[in-house]
């Protein structure tokens, strides 16, 4: 568990400061960089002093979101991690998450929200009832129409021909 | 091994443990505290009250015997609670602790820190009020009869037994499993250990028109008194068979019901 982190789409958190919930947590990643959490805080304007009760639910939501990428971890799964967030918001999680990126990192991000993602996926795989019903590596895609491949559009069709 | 448990790793989850829930750890010490100021204020009173007769000893014991049921209860509910709530549990599970170092945390708090922090405190709150008690009736007995439970095996089932119910409730019963477990406790124990039993010995003595019978707990030896019209018959029911019977529900019944709780929360995890 220590090698990947889990950012849940209603995350549970302690009634804590999000500097403190670092402390309690952070040991637990041998990885886990406090300056890079703190920056990332920064970045998304979170209060590190402030308790999480006192937060609002996209505050929260990048509090969470700032700590799974300062774990470094080899793996993180994200569900729906652009929830709550407003839309300046959105455009830092996209700006930090491509930063976060290293080949030895894999993320893995669950959403219906996939044009707060369009520019950086790499692989993507539409589900369906269930069921995978398309993967493909998104530049390949992009070589075949010669552009920047529109998800929702491409998952219409995919649903379409299923 | 490393996986299933790790000095360091179990370190840290309990400084966590605590940095959460230290004030419902505080509370319940308050509580404590009030429980037992509460008997000492009842005892007060009756040594003070024309009730009272000097040749009998006034029991502190039973105090510390009750308050330590109740607490290990409380707090083997409380800190399995994050199984009660799916959003916890996933945050619980999804932590890099083992579950065998969640539930040995769990137990160690509830079983005994917890009897032992009842004792501490029973300790102190008569060593505080004791003297007021000898300087108002010098020559006050005070009854020993620790030797009764702690030479009793069975009142261990309260400890062992009731904290490892509790568990296995917090982990399967969701929302209000305390009060859940408390429910399904006293109806199983009245209907097992009080109906069922009258209905036996009134089809063995259709005549008895009073049975009386101790507590409804199976592992108290039963003394049956009936009365009919033939007179009081009075005895003691034991078997051959009691030093397995003391093996089952002292060492086998808590050992089992910690194994299936353990066993839960691992099947969560999957």
């Amino acid at each position: 568990m220590s090698q990947l982190y889990f950012v849940s789409d209603e995350p549970y958190l302690p009634n804590a400061t999000a500097r403190k919930y670092a402390d309690t947590y952070g040991v637990f990643y041998e990885n886990f960089d406090l300056a890079l959490y703190l920056n990332y805080l920064h970045e998304f304007q979170v209060e590190p002093d402030q308790k999480f009760e006192r937060m609002s639910f996209g505050q929260r939501k990048k509090a969470v979101i700032s700590f799974a990428l300062a774990a470094n971890t080899p793996l993180i799964l994200m569900d729906e991690p652009t929830n709550g967030l407003d839309i300046p918001s959105k455009s830092i999680f996209r700006k930090l998450v491509a930063g976060a990126m290293s080949e030895n990192r894999t993320i893995i991000i669950s959403t219906h929200q996939v044009r707060d993602l369009d520019s950086l996926i790499d692989w993507v795989i539409l589900l369906h009832q269930g069921k995978i019903i398309y993967q493909e590596d998104l530049n390949v895609l992009a070589e075949e129409v010669t552009a920047q491949p529109n998800l929702e559009t491409l998952f219409q069709e995919v649903i379409s021909n299923y | 091994m490393k996986d299933t448990f790790d000095l360091r790793r179990f370190g840290l989850y309990a400084r966590k443990e605590f940095s959460e829930n230290w004030k419902a750890y505080a509370l319940s010490l308050v509580g404590l505290s009030a429980i037992m100021g509460y008997n000492i204020y009842q005892d007060w009173n009756y040594v003070h009250s024309n009730l009272y007769d000097k040749k009998y000893p006034l029991e502190i014991y039973s105090y510390l015997a009750i308050a330590m049921g109740p607490m290990t209860w409380i707090a083997s509910s409380y800190l399995l609670k994050s199984f009660s709530n799916r959003q916890q549990t996933f945050a619980t599970l999804t932590l890099p602790v083992s579950s065998f170092e969640q539930f040995l945390y769990a137990w160690m708090i509830a079983v005994p820190f917890a009897t032992f922090i009842c004792y501490v405190l029973w300790k102190i709150a008569w060593s505080v009020f004791l003297p007021y008690f000898l300087n108002d009736i010098p020559n006050l007995l005070i009854g020993n009869d620790s030797n009764y439970w702690t030479g009793n095996p069975y009142v261990s089932v309260f400890f062992l037994g009731g904290s490892a119910i509790f568990m296995w409730g917090a982990v399967t019963l969701g929302r209000l499993n305390f009060l859940k477990v408390l429910g399904i406790l006293i109806t199983v124990g009245l209907l097992l250990f009080e109906w069922g039993p009258n209905r036996l010995l009134k089809a063995t003595f259709p005549n008895a028109y009073h049975i009386r019978k101790p507590a409804p707990a199976p592992w108290i030896p039963q003394m049956v008194t009936i009365e009919s019209s033939k007179g009081v018959f009075s005895n003691d029911i034991h078997s051959t068979f009691e030093e397995v019977y003391q093996f089952w529900w002292v060492l086998c019944v808590p050992l089992l019901l910690y194994t299936i709780t353990y066993l839960k929360i691992k099947e969560k995890e999957v």
